[in-house]
């Protein structure tokens, strides 16, 4: 009996060094799409995710059509794209949301245009539409360490100029925070992530992978520091959880780590819905004069009451 | 002794339509003035211009003698409040944190120092027992106050306030208009917006009617007359006057109907 036999059966893929190395790509896609999603989902930005991550895969095309360079290609058509959707947006009569569908769509299209004239390599791209375990080199996972490292201390550097920014952008100006510079830096740290993540989990699912955990984090708790802890834990165990079904189940990548988070969402969802029945409590306080009890959820309170001193909360 | 703010030649335009032209105006240090106008009339943007949250057409702006280019440290902001989202997931110590981000160190967390000027803060404006509430359970009044907090936290010579009376109860109002007189007692500057003409005339010693120019300024004793509202609302607002106390209503139902039609539109 080898030693492997007697390990249980969900440990079996560990076996492989590439589902290692795609797991290990996965936990940090997803971490950080996570921690990123945060301020997108607060920002309401989901949709310039969602146009970054198109873009950048026409430009990957782009940029293996011309010079078999993939990630160069992407990058640079992210940054540019990402700056042409800016100052479109600045003009009055077409908005952020028109700008990004123009841009992001055309470069989508001139990236399947070229990739169905080059039919050999179509195999290659279904990766960074869909994402592949299989697709992850060990090259790829260096770049997503770097930019986990670069992204990490980035966050921790701006961590309060991009809450305040992200809460009340001219009065976080106001307040000395250059908006312009930091807006354009956690932009590019956005396509950073995109280009890191599009052999993982895949161009037309990315924006999804970094909206739920983010999504489900704000249903889970009120306080940002938290939510940023609870979107970044839950990113990269859905991503796992993704990434471990693939394998068996053999599908694109991609698709099961999207799955995961979304039944992540289901359950806290659930858990939101119970919780604010538990909240309806009642206890003793005041309206002007009057001093009563009755059942009120808390989260839904707007008008000002004092607590009575010998009141009890829950 | 020098301005609070001081305005030449000031012209601010959004796509090469100017909302005003050729604006010069001055603000003496330790006044309370109130502006008043109709929607539509630059309240906001001349606000913004100030702030330097928009780089004007034409024209110099000086906060305390000093040209504006980016937003000067002298000024607390105070927005109106719907423009903010308060559903975002912090407390209320948090929130009135993020006035103190000048001062803080690089780390994400804040030193013992800025919790205590927070918790000072926070009781001076009667939020004490808010501090750990999340931003989404409070009523329009502790919201107000809340950016009020924030804005005071960092020490400004001069506070600027955009509609702070809105979306209040009369009760509220007379609250935040009798805080901010307080305010000025210590010493602050103070410049704020309003539609709400009768707690201006109770509350402000000078205010500024405004309509894309200044149109008069002065005590609301002297210059809430007919012909001046006239000019600036453009309609007919009636003034009647009690001795010291004034009160304006408008004069038919039917203008009444058709500012509350203007007000809604964007
Ligand atoms: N971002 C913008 N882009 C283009 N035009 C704008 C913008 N903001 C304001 N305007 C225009 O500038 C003019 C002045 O607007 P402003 O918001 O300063 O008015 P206001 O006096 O503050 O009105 P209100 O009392 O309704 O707040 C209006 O005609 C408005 O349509
Ligand atoms: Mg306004």
């Amino acid at each position: 009996m080898t030693p492997e036999m007697s390990q249980p059966v969900w440990w079996l893929p560990f076996h492989y060094q590439f589902f290692c190395r795609g797991f290990e790509a996965a936990l940090l896609v997803g971490a950080l799409c996570g921690v990123l999603g945060v301020y997108v989902v607060l920002r309401g930005m989901s949709y310039v995710g969602h146009g970054l991550a198109h873009a950048i895969f026409g430009g990957a095309v782009i940029g293996y059509a011309l010079r078999q360079q993939i990630y160069v290609g992407g990058a640079l058509w992210g940054c540019w794209s990402a700056l042409v959707i800016h100052r479109m947006a600045r003009g009055r009569p077409i908005r952020l949301d028109a700008a990004i569908g123009i841009v992001s769509a055309a470069s989508f299209a001139l990236g399947i245009a070229l990739m169905s004239r080059m039919r050999v390599v179509t195999r290659n791209f279904e990766a960074a539409l869909f994402g592949n375990l299989l697709a992850v080199t060990p090259f790829d996972l260096r770049l997503i360490v770097g930019v986990a490292v670069v992204g990490t201390l980035l966050l921790w550097v701006f961590y309060k100029e991009l809450l305040f920014l992200t809460f009340d952008p001219e009065g976080a100006q106001v307040c000395g925070v250059r908006v312009a510079w930091i807006d354009t830096l956690f932009v590019l740290l956005l396509a950073a992530v995109i280009v890191a993540a599009l052999q993982v989990i895949g161009a037309t699912l990315l924006a999804a992978a970094i909206v739920i955990p983010a999504a489900t984090a704000r249903l889970l708790t009120t306080s940002f520091h938290r939510m940023v802890g609870v979107a970044a834990a839950l990113g990269a165990l859905t991503a796992a959880i993704g990434m471990w079904a693939s394998f068996y189940l053999n599908t694109a990548s991609g698709a099961t780590v999207v799955l995961s988070s979304t039944v992540a969402f289901g359950i806290a969802c659930v858990v939101h819905f119970i919780r604010r029945q538990r909240l309806a409590h009642q206890h003793l306080h005041r309206h002007g004069p009057t001093a009563h009890q009755h059942r009120h959820i808390h989260e839904q309170f707007h008008h000002p009451h004092d607590l009575l001193p010998n009141s009890k909360q829950r | 002794m020098t301005a609070a703010i001081d305005i030449t030649h000031l012209t601010c335009a959004y796509d090469r339509v100017p909302v005003f032209e050729g604006l010069s105006w001055t603000l003496s240090e330790g006044a309370f003035v109130g502006i008043v106008g109709p929607s539509g009339a630059g309240k906001t943007t001349l606000l913004k211009a100030i702030l330097a949250l928009l780089t004007p057409a034409m024209g110099d702006i000086r906060v305390f003698g000093e040209l504006v280019r980016r937003s000067p440290t002298a000024i607390g902001y105070v927005p109106q409040v719907t423009s903010l989202p308060w559903d975002f997931p912090v407390t209320v110590e948090q929130a009135v944190m993020m006035g103190r981000i000048r001062t803080m160190q690089r780390w994400p967390w804040p030193r013992r120092s800025d919790r205590q000027a927070v918790r000072e803060m926070l009781e001076r404006l009667g939020l004490g027992p808010l501090a750990h509430r999340p931003l989404q359970d409070l009523s329009g009044g502790e919201q107000q106050r809340v950016i009020l907090a924030r804005a005071l936290i960092s020490q400004p010579r001069l506070l600027v306030l955009d509609e702070p009376t809105a979306d209040v109860d009369v009760k509220t109002q007379h609250e935040i208009l009798h805080l901010l007189g307080e305010l000025n007692q210590q010493g602050i500057t103070i410049l704020l917006t309003t539609h709400d003409l009768n707690s201006v005339a109770a509350h402000l010693p000078h205010v500024v009617c405004f309509h894309r120019r200044i149109i008069a300024e002065g005590p609301p004793q002297q210059i809430f007359t007919t012909e001046i509202l006239r000019e600036t609302y453009q309609a007919e607002v009636t003034v009647i006057r009690h001795g010291e106390f004034i009160l304006m209503a408008s004069a038919t139902p039917l203008s009444l109907l058709s500012t509350a039609r203007r007000r809604q539109t964007p």
